[in-house]
């Protein structure tokens, strides 16, 4: 009668016995009963922070503790964007392709997303589940008004966020209320935008109003100055602790600093080809454009690496492979969500009106 | 905003704790949800914590029929049910019950079909007897697989005689403390990651 194979027996045992170590695992009254240690040994095991906790009252309007505990940053499908949802814990860069500016606030305690920025109040208080959700299907940026008020904020404090975010990730919470290294950044960035400016404006004189100087030194000096340049912006700008050309690099691109330092490695070209004998104006444009190149390629990530995507046309239709093949995976994914969750809803529903009492995970072991 | 002052005396480091137990039990009990759609666990737990906090969700809660507040309802048993409720009703909010697309959760027929078909419904079907017979079998092997573990070994035999008994219910009538059921419930987890070790060989 019983045609079950004992290997088949033995099998199912097991998944019905992880099943009720399931349900073990999820009980109120086991987790309630667990010290904290216990608990955050567990948070451990399963790969999640066991220090990720904000406290209440810090999302509590107009209180001191939220003023300090929150941070606003600005992202979207930019370097700085990319590394903000990166932060936030979404890898997936191609559904964020054309995202252009996305304005949060994220806690210093590292991960929680609360709110929208208090600066703007185009949102009302939304949870990070909301605001993605709404972020993905583009609904925010229907919105005409939002669109200009992004465009806005976005111009005129770009920079200093940037600041802020670059920072962010360097700093504990603790050294986040003390708002002193704000000032430090300016003024870091400040020095680095006058030593860029004076020495282009030298290298400009230098170099092209053929001021005699010997021209060792001068391709010598070049070379020192534009490394230091790169270097520092690579540490003005850095993300974490790493101040990492890269990073370095991509910010040259965006920035002001970034066409000022483009400006001087094609300086540094000059005094190379004139020591070695060789000068022309092609040879001065092809300079410039190779350095570019270089730049782009060494960036390799956030909108240096987008702009370049972007640029030559194979790559372009690399883009549109992947974004087609995007847009399929996530229609698969839509179409399995909603499934899911109409039969989630169903069930738990179901269980409400009949039995309200009865936790749903009970019925996976006899189900 | 206006926050019940029984919530507000609850002082950082209570909420600490309870925070960092809501997001355990939120991931643990819908982990595969997050897997699934890669919403973020931790933000439900925290919008369970702050909609509390917050007045959204009103704690301790009221009995609708009495009108009188459920004073025997703990704070952390409250949040776990807000994460449900948040989990149940996220996104698109509450759907209508389509009551064509829910099928039967077994593999039998449909009760009418049942009724029509060659067997009485009450009687006991040959299907039924197999069904008994192999749900034994398994449970046997269930205990084979934890003989050596004496408190898992009741736990697995109380539950086969009562499957809708909650975990503080099975320590209550073995006997045994939360603690003991909480180490229990480590060792049928090391149990079963060797056996399914041996499994994979």
């Amino acid at each position: 009668m019983n045609s079950r194979k004992p290997k088949d027996t033995h099998n199912e045992a097991i998944r019905e016995l992880t099943q009720l170590s399931e349900r073990l695992e999820c009980d109120v009254d086991l987790v309630e009963s667990m010290s904290l240690d216990e608990a955050q040994a567990e948070l451990r095991e399963l790969n999640l922070d066991p220090n990720k906790t904000v406290s209440p009252r810090e999302i509590e309007p107009n209180s001191p503790e939220r003023k300090r505990a929150h941070i606003l940053v600005v992202g979207g499908a930019g370097f700085i964007g990319q590394q903000t949802w990166e932060l936030l814990g979404d890898t997936d860069k191609e559904s964020r392709s054309d995202i252009r500016e996305l304005y949060v606030m994220h806690s210093a305690d590292g991960g929680r997303v609360v709110a929208k920025s208090d600066s703007t109040s185009l949102f009302p208080e939304k949870t990070t589940t909301e605001l993605l959700s709404e972020i993905i299907s583009h609904k925010i940026f229907d919105t005409q008004r939002r669109i200009e008020v992004d465009r806005e904020l976005f111009s005129r404090s770009t920079l200093e966020l940037e600041h802020i975010f670059s920072e962010l990730k360097s700093f504990s919470p603790e050294s986040l209320r003390d708002e002193s290294w704000i000032e430090t950044s300016k003024t870091r960035s400040k020095l680095c935008g006058t030593l860029v400016t004076a020495s282009t404006t030298a290298a400009v004189l230098v170099g092209i109003l053929n001021v005699p100087i010997p021209k060792f030194p001068f391709a010598l000096l070049s070379t020192v100055v534009t490394l230091f340049l790169v270097w520092l912006t690579g540490h003005v700008f850095r993300v974490g602790n790493n101040a990492s050309l890269g990073s370095g690099l991509a910010k040259l691109k965006r920035s002001m600093l970034g066409t000022s330092a483009l400006i001087f490695g094609s300086l540094i070209g000059i005094g190379v080809l004139r020591w070695t004998g060789v000068s022309s104006n092609l040879l001065f444009s092809g300079f410039v454009i190779a350095t570019e190149f270089l730049l782009i390629l060494l960036a390799g990530q956030g909108s240096a690496s987008h702009a370049l995507l972007n640029w030559p046309a194979r790559f372009r239709k690399r883009l549109q492979k992947i974004e087609k093949q995007n847009e399929e995976a996530k229609h698969r994914l839509m179409a399995e969500e909603s499934e899911l969750k109409s039969l989630f809803d169903a069930s738990t529903r179901l269980l409400d009106e009949h039995q309200p009492n009865v936790d749903p995970a009970r019925f996976t072991i006899m189900n | 905003m206006n926050v019940d002052p029984r919530i507000r005396n609850i002082s950082d480091a209570q909420w600490r704790e309870m925070s960092t137990k809501l997001r355990l039990h939120t991931w643990k009990k819908y982990g595969w949800l997050s897997k699934l759609t890669g919403i973020d666990l931790d933000d439900i737990a925290q919008q369970a914590i702050v909609d509390t906090f917050t007045g959204k969700r009103r704690w301790p809660p009221i009995d609708p029929t009495t009108g009188i507040e459920k004073l025997d309802v703990s704070l952390f048993y409250f949040l776990c049910q807000t994460v449900r409720s948040i989990v149940s009703h996220n996104a698109n909010g509450p759907r209508p019950i389509d009551f064509d697309r829910i099928d039967s959760p077994g593999d039998g027929p449909p009760y009418e079909a049942a009724y029509a078909g060659s067997f009485p419904p009450f009687l006991v079907r040959p299907a039924d007897i197999e069904r008994a017979a192999e749900y034994n079998d398994l449970t046997d092997k269930m205990l084979e697989l934890i003989s050596a573990d004496e408190d898992l070994s009741r736990i697995i035999k109380l539950w086969r005689a009562c499957p809708d008994l909650k975990p503080r219910e099975i320590a209550e009538e073995l006997h045994i403390t939360m603690p003991e059921l909480h180490a229990a419930r480590k060792r049928l987890r090391r149990r079963l990651d060797v056996l399914r070790r041996k499994q994979d060989e």
